[in-house]
Order: C-alpha cells, then structure tokens, then sequence
C-alpha cells in the first residue's frame, strides 16, 4: 500500500513537468492495457494435456521532468496445467511490479536507468503451484507471464548509442542484484533461495540498406553470479544458471503503404552447474538452444489501419519446432487512443509429441 | 547476502560514474538521405504515430520537403492538437511553403498560450524573419505581376520614400541613407490624410530589383517603384557634405502615374542640425503638395528622436545591416546607438527586435525554439539516428513494458527471451515436457544431500 501511495504521489508530480521541453526517452504519457491469452494442447504421451494463460498487462509512463521517465509494468495473471488424467492446478494473482526510471545523459546518446522489482506477486508457491509455473517456464513455449512473483530486486543500467559510418550502434549494460525469498510455501517453506548477481552487455547496431530497408543486428550477453540456498540442516546448495548469448537480426523493407520484415534471433543457454552443501560440483542438464524466425507482411489499409499476416518458425535443440501463422492488426480509435490485435496458431512437436499453440491478444494503448 | 548488497552498489556507483563521464549533452544531426528513407520505413510500420511523424516532420523540413512536412505534422496534430513542438515546425513549414499569413497565424497562436520569456522573445524574432521574408516574396510577386500592376493606378495619397542617396566622400556618412529614409517614413506617418509605405517594404522591392546599390533614384525608377509597392507618391532624395563642415540635402516627391515631380524641398546646414534640416524638407513638400497639417501633426512632425547625430549614425548603420540580413551587428549597432542616447526608444526597440531575429534565425534556431517551446529539440531524434539504437539497447538491457507502449521497440519487433523464475531454472523446470513439477522441492533436497 505504501509503495502505490508514493508511486500515486511521483505520477501526479509528473503531470505538470510534463509540459515543459524534454530529452527524456519516453518524454510523454503512454499506458497500455488488455487482455492476452496463450494455450498449447499436447497429444498423448505427456503428463501435461495442456497449458493455458490469460493475463491482464498494465504498463503506464511517465515523463518525470526534462530527463527523465517513469515506467510501470506488471500483469494479472491466471495459469491453467491439465493433465492426461484429467486433473488440473491453476493459480492466479498479480505479478511483480517492474518500476524503471530512465534519466537522460545526452539526448540520443546516453541514458542511465535504475530499475527495481517490487515483489507484489506471489512469490511463495505450494508445490503443487510451483509445477504450474514449471509448465510455463520453458523458453522454447515462451509464455507471457513465466511467473507470478520472486522478491525485491535492483537494476542498475547505463546504454550509450553513437553514429560509426553508415551504422548507429547503442551500447548497453545491467547488473541486477535480487534478494533472496522463499519460494515454497508448503513441505519446502524453510527453502530459501538467494539469487546471484545478473550482468548483462547488448550491442546493437542498425542502418539503411537499399534506400528502403532497414538492417537491425544484435547480441546480447548474459551471465550471472551463483544462486545459493538453504533450507537448515537438510537442504544447502548452489546454482550457478550458466551464461545466456542471444543474437538477433532484423530486416524491414517498404515501398508504398507495404512493409515487409523478416526477424529472426537466437537463444544460446550455455550448461548451469549445480553445487551441494558438501562442495561436489555438478552440471546442469539445461543447455539449450532456441532458434526463431518470422516473416510479416504490413499492409496499411487506411490512415489508422494496418494489417500484418505473418509466418514464423521455431526449432529447439532438445526436441522441438513450432510453425507459426498469424494476423496482426493496428487500429487508431481516436486522438489518444489506439489497439494492436493479434491472433496465432502454432503447430509442432516437442520431445516427438505433436502440440498445437493457440494465441490471441488485444492490447489498447492511450498516448498524450 | 551483505556482499551481494555490496557489490550491487559498487556495480550501480560504477554504472552512475560511466553515465556521468559520458554526459554529451543535446547535439543536432544533420540528416541523410539514406536517414529519411529509415524514417520513412518506420512510418510505414506505423504511420499514425505522433513520435515517428514528428521525427520526420523534421527531417522533410531539414530538406526542404516542406509539402510532406506539413502532411506529417498533419498526421501528428490530428492526434495531439496541444503539441506545440509539432505546432513551431508547422510554422516553419509554412514559412518554408511561402505561407507567410499561415505562419504568422500559427506563431500568434503560440504566443497567445502565454509562453515564457524566452518563448516569447524567440517568436517574436522568428515574426520579424516572417515579415522579411514575406517582404521579400511580396516583392518578387510585384516584379511578376508587374505589367498588370502598371495599368493600376496606386493609391495617391499613399507615399514611398526611397533610401536617400549619398553622393559625398565620407563613406561613414553612407548609412545615413536608410537613417533619413527611416526618419522621413516616421515624419510622414504622423499625417493623418498620407498612408505611409514600410520602409522595409521598399527596401525589398529595391532589393529584388537590384537597385540598392546602383544609384538609380531618377523619377522614372521611382514611378516604377511606386506602382509595385501601391504607392501615389514616391520621396526621392540625396545629400551630400557641403564646404564648411555642413550637409546639404534635396528631396523630391515623384507622382508614381507619371513619374512627374511633385514637389521638392531642400536644406542646408550645419551637420549637427542634420535634423533640422530633414524637419525642414519634409515641412516643405508636405507645403508643397498642398497638404494641410493639424498643430498636432505638426508639432508631432517636429520632434527629434534623438538629438545625438552619433546615435543616429549607429542607428543607421543598424539599419543598413538589418537590410543586409546581419541581424547580430544591427543589433549591435542599435544597443550602442541606445546607450549614447537612452532616451532614443527607436533604437532600443530595434535592438531588440534585431536580437531576437538574431536568436530566431541562427543556425540551429529553429530547433533551438522548437526545443525552448516544447522539448522537441535541434532535430530531436535524427531520421534513422541514434535515438532507437539507444531505446533498444537500454530496453534489452533494463527489459519494461515501456518496449512496448512506446511503439519504438524495433523495427523488427523481435521479442527476445528473458531470464525465467530462478528457483524453477535451479530445480530444472523445462516446461511441460519434464516430469510433473511436483517433484521441484525433492529434486532440491536430493542434489543436497550426500
């Protein structure tokens, strides 16, 4: 309560600073709501029959005078396990709330950020619940909302972008410190786990090619410090997730009202290694690699409508592909106020089994 | 846990000290062609948004595509009536379209918000640009239209004067020909039954002929001159040193319809009476022209604007750089004219109207006012510059929603993979395809025991 109070409090200062001359990043009012839902059906052979989740994002900005913004994300969610039994566990609730301020340094140029992750999800699950989130954690199915809540957490950010050439190239890097919590809530409640320190580097470069196109490429580096918990005498250990590479690349070509992108980006997650309470060190069985792709193509049928069909391809190295197709729609309602609607459907395999993918969206978004 | 903390604020500190050394301040691009073509990609993605459609506002201004500019600021006004950075650009769009009466109306409008000082100053500069240059355009339309004007007859009572001609050696004196110009205008505007035309209105119709430096002031240049400007009478004059230390000067008033004189007067005198004598010339067309004068306009006539001939001459030398464009040394040479003679009001108001152009139409200026008006900045984000390269370093960096809302993403959209919940990475949740999760809490307990 008294963290919304204070959040209501620097909101309401934002309002009058608003309109004075800004370099922030987000220099206006924006937020953004709606509602997503995403399923995937499994056939026999899986424990799981099906996994499902609705959320409800709320995302507000705020320009917080000359340099600086205010962000505000967080979600409603609801997540749904079947399984081939015909049982089925869900659990619902807020999620952690990410409060991000961005401070300007140079316009264009160089922007620091200090990001906190305010623990009002739930972070301590039954056993029972935490397999729900298990469901919805691979990054291969990439749902939404991959969790409800973990604890207090602090980022701190600094990106810098420059011109070289023909390129403009942004430069990026984090640390994220989170503390630590307990995750179960049932037989594991005197499980504590303490998250290591999360470093992240990005390197990013764009620029014009043919005139009408447009080249994006990317890489981001992760790593992290090690995660230790305990729980007394019983349970004592350490994790350390292993370093995370992800290369992205992007090309967007127009002419006329016509735009055509292809995107594509890949998720390396290097073996974590896991340590016990009596020094033995052992390595994690969760090296993987993910690969996507998609293809769009906007057409913009008025001045306030677009529609964008789109293909897509997902592999992953542990068994798994995802074909994709798809509509996007954008529509302006008004002055302020505008919607992206999206609908998928998503045919594959995992581990051999065949799964289909269902996704829909309607997101509206106010802008002043 | 504590050395967690610690090395956290370290990390932050460092991250701080990196911010603070990189500090680079606002910087205006230019824009390449290949830049615009980026923004145009974007747009074309999503062609309703104000940010996008302002950024290439800009970027047509700065090429002088002022017809798509005016239909991208259409597109961001549409949304966002109030935005009055997308309001200065459309001004200077319609100044870059010949729109003059557009223009001004959109500086009045953003004047009429009760700007602040700064503001406010910056749009008056940016009027007084506005009128030279419709000044300027009026004139090129007159030479266009001038043999449709010539079958017009002007206005008789409506009077041109001429830059009087200086046919002395004293090139110091050479300004005088705007100042004498300027005070016969302001003499002549006090009689109620004469229409005066600005001074600055003729200068650039002489502009546009190409006649301020030729010397042609023969009544057949004036009669020409008078039909473009509307004018009935034209005031032709010269004046020169004479032996003694003294100023002799001569005027006539040229009838526009058939380049025929009027009336004449001249004077001479003494150069410290340089007004006096001026006062003595205009007494005597106005006499001449058969033009009654209330005691009012006469007395009005006979005031001196200053009695210090060295503020005059800086005033005129104002003036002459004023024509000239050079709104710095104008300005310049009123303040000085102003600190000789602080009771000389024209000098001071010219001052600073001169400065304010000065400030409104430098280099960089229009970005300068648009940034003072409303934050949009010297060229704000450049056309396919570095403002995305940032927004999407900083988002996958720092990951928010903002990604998202703002619309600036990428141009790709691409959604990268986050980091998910870290106990359910350490207990080897891998989705649905792993066994049940119940087992999450053994799976820990077992990795831990011996």
């Amino acid at each position: 309560m008294r963290i919304r109070l204070t959040l209501g409090v620097l909101l309401t200062l934002a309002a009058p600073l608003w309109s004075q001359g800004a370099t922030a990043l987000y220099s206006r009012w924006n937020a953004l709501t709606g509602f997503e839902f995403q399923r995937y059906g499994f056939a026999q052979g899986l424990v799981v029959e099906s996994a499902s989740q609705w959320s409800l994002p709320l995302v507000v900005v705020a320009p917080l005078g000359r340099r600086m913004s205010l962000d505000l994300t967080t979600h409603f969610a609801h997540t749904e396990v079947t399984d081939s039994a015909g049982g089925s566990t869900d659990y619902s609730g807020l999620t952690d709330t990410q409060l991000r301020l961005l401070y300007t340094v140079g316009r264009d140029r160089a922007v620091a950020s200090l990001s906190l992750n305010l623990p009002t999800g739930k972070r301590s699950l039954t056993t029972t619940q935490f397999g729900v989130s298990s469901a919805v954690s691979s990054n291969f199915l990439s749902f939404p909302v991959s969790n409800l809540g973990t604890s207090f957490g602090i980022t701190g950010g600094f990106a810098y972008a420059v011109p070289a050439g023909g390129w403009n190239v942004g430069l990026a890097g984090s640390v994220r410190y989170q503390s630590s919590y307990k995750p179960l809530s049932d037989s594991g409640a005197t499980l504590s786990y303490d998250p290591g320190i999360e470093s992240r580097l990005r390197i990013g470069a764009d620029r014009v090619v043919a005139q009408r196109g447009r080249l994006l490429l990317g890489f981001t580096y992760s790593s992290f410090s090690t995660d230790q918990f305990s729980g007394g005498a019983l349970v004592n250990g350490t994790f350390n997730p292993g370093s995370r590479l992800i290369g992205d690349v992007g090309y967007a070509y127009t002419w006329g009202r016509t735009t055509l992108t292809l995107g594509a980006w890949d998720f390396y997650r290097l073996a974590g290694r896991s340590g016990t309470g009596t020094g033995a060190i052992g390595t994690a069985d969760n090296n993987e690699n993910i690969f996507n792709t998609e293809l769009r193509l906007a057409r913009q049928l008025s001045p306030r409508v677009v529609l964008e069909p789109l293909v897509g391809y997902r592999h992953w190295n542990l068994g798994g592909r995802l074909f994709s197709v798809g509509l996007n729609s954008r529509f302006g309602l008004s002055d302020s106020f505008s919607g992206i609607a999206s609908a998928r459907i998503s045919p594959g395999s995992v581990d051999g089994t065949d799964v289909t993918g269902l996704g829909f969206s309607l997101l509206m978004r106010y802008q002043r | 846990m504590t050395t967690s903390w610690v090395r956290a604020l370290v990390a932050a500190v460092a991250c701080a000290a990196v911010a603070a050394c990189a500090a680079g301040g606002a910087r205006t691009e230019s824009l390449s062609p290949e830049g615009l073509a980026a923004l145009e990609a974007q747009r074309a993605q999503r062609p309703t948004d104000p940010d996008l459609n302002l950024r290439l506002a800009r970027a047509y201004h700065g090429a002088n595509r002022f017809a798509d500019a005016r239909a991208a600021l259409a597109t961001v006004l549409l949304q966002q009536p109030g935005n009055r950075v997308a309001q200065a650009y459309l001004g200077f769009t319609y100044e870059g379209l010949e729109q003059f009466d557009s223009a001004r109306a959109v500086y009045g409008a953003l004047l009429a918000g009760r700007p602040s000082g700064e503001v406010s100053r910056l749009l008056n500069g940016r009027l007084a640009l506005l009128a030279r240059k419709e000044l300027h355009a009026n004139a090129r339309a007159a030479l266009a239209r001038e043999s449709e004007l010539s079958r017009t007859p002007p206005d008789p009572n409506t009077v041109a004067v001429f830059p009087f001609r200086y046919t002395g050696q004293d090139s110091s004196l050479r300004p005088l020909e705007r100042g004498l110009a300027a005070l016969v205008v302001s003499d002549l505007s006090h009689v109620r039954s004469l229409r005066l035309v600005e001074r600055e209105r003729l200068q650039a119709l002489l502009d546009e002929m190409q006649l301020a430096t030729s010397g042609r002031v023969d009544p057949a240049t004036g009669a020409r001159s008078g039909h473009l400007v509307g004018a009935g009478q034209v005031v032709q004059g010269q004046f020169q040193e004479v032996p003694t230390a003294g100023v002799r000067l001569d005027a006539a008033m040229v009838r526009a319809a058939d380049a025929g004189v009027a009336a004449t007067g001249s004077g001479r005198d003494q150069l410290n009476l340089l007004f006096d004598v001026e006062k003595s010339v205009v007494f005597q067309l106005l006499a001449k022209m058969g033009v009654p004068l209330t005691p009012a306009e006469s007395l009005a006539i006979s005031e001196r604007p200053t009695r210090d001939l060295q503020a005059f001459l800086l005033y005129s030398r104002g003036l002459e750089q004023e024509d000239r464009g050079d709104f710095g040394a104008a300005s310049a040479s009123f303040r000085a004219a102003a600190q000789r003679d602080p009771s000389f009001q024209a000098a001071a108001q010219q001052a600073q109207s001169s400065d304010a152009a000065q400030s409104a139409g430098g280099v960089g200026s229009e970005g300068n006012l648009a940034a003072a008006i409303g934050g949009g900045g010297p060229g704000g984000s450049p056309a396919g510059g570095t403002a995305d390269a940032l927004t999407l370093a900083i988002n996958s960096t720092v990951p928010s929603g903002a990604a998202i809302v703002s619309g600036t993403q990428t141009t790709t959209e691409i959604n990268l993979p986050v980091r998910n919940d870290p106990v359910c990475e350490a207990a080897g949740c891998g989705g649905p395809t792993l066994p049940p999760p119940l087992s999450v809490g053994t799976i820990i307990i077992i990795i831990n025991r011996p």
